[in-house]
């Protein structure tokens, strides 16, 4: 990475995002090792659900951060509109890239661990359909950017629909949830597991840790999308 | 007003074209008349099954045909050149997004009063009434307000006939629950306990929508 | 009444069209690289070079329909992004897009228009340039039945309904035969603003304009009054004409 930022030189200095991207890259994989310990290790195992339930070490901070991802695109969607700026489009394009990889992980590890809990590999519980529902506008968002005429266009159109489906999601939750006491399912859901402190512990460590995995791979995409669009920017020169 | 001045004749234009062209009413009826008979032998329609599935059933075929064909307000503007003249003219802010929303509108009412006593006549069960119309309405207006801004995004794009129903799905889920159950709740005469506020749903829902087209709209328009 | 030299500034020292450093970029290709001009009140400038040269994406950056990838453009001053709903009443653009619509008759079509443009007794406007270009018996035929070069009549027509201040004229002539471009050439004649059009043809051009931008691979390679046109030898085959420059 740091090959990266020698050999194109960028007309905007992002000296503190690479700094910081260093940073994080010490403190990340490190902890993400700690995380896999103690998750699968120190962690006790769940007395009803046995050890399947170590997913949910892995299933709930992947689903936070791919929600965080849609509000970093709803924020970067929002000031691109206003200030038109390459930056904002780089950081929302990313922002989409990753929370679709995060959102993914989230799905398959939720169907895995439903499986064995509760019988089926889907239950249309409220969260996981929101978060399937988060998905298909991710994928809606990254088709859209390259069937647009233009890339100029393709951020603005982008843009919108980042809007509009971040204000969407809240109302999907609530239609689902509402819909779910109306359709109850034959299966038990998992409900608040009353956590022994190490299994807290694991938990809030597993947050953390994918939490800044997410940040600093936020950071490298966002970088590689500005640089891109320097390239582009630059044939006209040579082109 | 300008405003409406201009969202007027834009309309008052788009209802000439379509008497005069007929290809945007008729196409949503018959294709939706085509999924009912589908659906007929998807589900067994007996009576005793139709109250359950047949709001399901309507809401379907009004949502499929209207995916496919209410896009065709504006995409066929872009195709036959007009989408040019509305850009360089000096429409008021949301001027050409309420002209549009409107249109579609209806349009997707026309095809409905015309799909509504398709479905009673096909399945016995009368759908006809003030609530259940009601709740068609706004669900029609919910759903106008997100496929005319998503049009007016996908002119210029590859593929728009199938991005259109790909974007719009999933943001429509609500209006489509909360269709199905407001008209499930009002043929079976589920209790007030029972229910919720579906109807709520569905106006905030559209208030939501129509105003953030209002503002974004203008955003897609130029190359 | 017209300048003859293109750098001096007119009586108004504003220009009515200022592009800065204005590139466009089309998926991989750009259409325009680093275009600076500056066009004053009442100046007809042609824009002259062969297909692809870049004439028709300035043209749509110059009417607000396509924004420039980078760059600034002003319109009277005023930046073209920002102000561009009170901007576009000045306008008049005829792209290679008619924007007529076939199922309304040529009388709707205008009367659509000049509601969308707040033009108040467009009848007044529009009937003496129906009958200049003889289309008063095709008023409320549908535009559908027109021939092309009626159809471009009726576009003119339609471009001017508002009473610009500038004209953008994309290819004006194509379509037309000779007849209707000399009426063509009288209208542009009468009409008093400022105007920005590109022609593949030469006699029209030169009759038409007093200035002469030569975009070639979308940079303008040349800036001259008519009176310094003698040919330029732009070795380009699809070229039916050739303009030289006196040195």
């Amino acid at each position: 990475m740091a090959q990266i930022t020698a050999t194109v030189q960028s007309t905007r200095s992002y000296g503190w995002v690479d700094k910081l991207s260093q940073v994080l890259a010490f403190v990340t994989l490190p902890l993400m090792a700690l995380t896999l310990y103690m998750t699968l290790i120190y962690a006790p195992t769940d007395a009803t659900q046995g050890d399947v339930q170590r997913i949910f070490y892995y299933h709930v901070p992947t689903a936070w951060n791919g929600f965080l991802a849609f509000f970093l695109v709803f924020v970067a969607s929002v000031v691109y509109l206003f200030k038109s700026s390459r930056f904002w489009d780089a950081l929302a394009r990313a922002s989409a890239e990753v929370g679709l990889v995060f959102t993914t992980i989230m799905i398959i590890t939720g169907s895995l661990w439903g499986k064995p809990v509760w019988g089926t590999w889907w239950s249309w519980d409220p969260r996981m359909t929101t978060t399937l529902i988060l998905w298909f506008i991710y994928l809606g968002y990254l088709m859209l950017r390259a069937y647009a005429p233009s890339k100029q266009q393709g951020a603005r159109y982008a843009a919108v629909l980042g809007i509009v489906g971040f204000v969407d999601v809240p109302i999907v939750y609530m239609s689902t949830k509402w819909w779910r006491t109306l359709h109850p399912q034959q299966v038990v859901e998992p409900g608040q597991v009353s956590m022994p402190p190490e299994m807290l512990q694991a938990f809030m460590v597993s947050l953390l840790a994918f939490t800044l995995l997410f940040i600093w791979i936020l950071i490298i995409r966002t970088r590689i999308a500005l640089i891109e669009d320097e390239l582009e920017i630059r044939s006209i020169e040579n082109g | 007003m300008k405003f409406w001045q201009q969202v007027l004749a834009l309309v008052h234009k788009d209802l000439v074209l379509e008497i005069r062209r007929k290809e945007i009413i008729i196409s949503m009826f018959v294709f939706a008349l085509q999924i009912l008979v589908i659906f007929n032998y998807a589900f067994d329609l007996r009576v005793e099954n139709v109250k359950s599935i047949g709001p399901g059933v309507i809401w379907v075929s009004i949502f499929f045909s209207c995916a496919v064909n209410v896009g065709r307000t504006i995409f066929l503007e872009k195709e036959r050149g007009g989408w040019e003249g509305l850009i360089t003219a000096p429409l008021e802010l949301g001027a050409l997004y309420v002209a549009k929303l409107i249109g579609s509108i209806l349009f997707m009412l026309f095809a409905e009063a015309l799909i509504l006593p398709m479905f009673v006549v096909l399945f016995n069960l009368q759908v006809i009434t003030l609530p259940i119309i009601t709740v068609l309405i706004l669900g029609t207006i919910g759903f106008a307000s997100i496929s005319t801004m998503f049009a007016g995004l996908l002119a210029s794009t590859r593929a728009r006939e199938i991005m259109l129903p790909v974007l719009i799905f999933p943001i429509l889920l609500p209006v489509t629950i909360a269709t199905v159950e407001a008209t499930a709740n009002h043929l079976t005469g589920t209790t007030a306990m029972n229910r919720a506020p579906w109807t709520g749903l569905l106006i905030a829902f559209d208030a939501l929508f129509i105003c953030a087209g209002y503002i974004l709209f203008d955003q897609v328009l130029e190359e | 009444m017209f300048s003859n030299k293109p750098s001096q500034s007119m009586s108004d020292p504003v220009p009515v069209i200022e592009a800065q450093g204005i590139g466009k970029l089309y998926n991989r290709r750009w259409a325009l690289r680093n275009v600076n001009i500056k066009v004053f009140a009442g100046e007809r400038v042609l824009l002259w070079g062969p297909n692809g040269s870049g004439k028709t994406s300035l043209l749509r950056i110059l009417a607000t329909l396509s924004r420039a990838s980078r760059g600034e453009l002003k319109l009277f001053g005023l930046e073209a992004i920002k102000y561009k709903r009170d901007l576009r009443n000045r306008i008049g653009y005829l792209g290679h897009n008619l924007t007529l619509y076939d199922d309304l008759t040529a009388r709707e079509n205008l009367n659509l228009y000049s509601k969308l443009y707040s033009v108040k007794n467009p009848e007044n406007l529009y009937m003496p340039l129906i009958y200049t270009f003889g289309l008063v018996s095709f008023l409320d035929s549908r535009v559908r039945n027109y021939s092309r070069g009626m159809q471009q009549k009726l576009a003119i027509v339609k471009a001017l309904i508002h009473q610009p201040e500038i004209l953008l004229l994309d290819e004006p002539s194509t379509g037309l035969d000779a007849e209707s471009t000399h009426k063509l050439e009288e209208v542009l004649a009468q009409y008093d603003g400022t105007i920005v059009f590109s022609s593949h043809d030469i006699e029209f051009g030169l009759s038409v304009g007093n200035r002469v931008l030569v975009l070639s691979n979308g940079s303008i390679i040349a800036d001259k009054s008519v009176q310094e046109i003698d040919s330029i030898d732009l070795q380009h085959p699809t070229q039916r004409h050739k303009l030289t420059i006196q040195p």
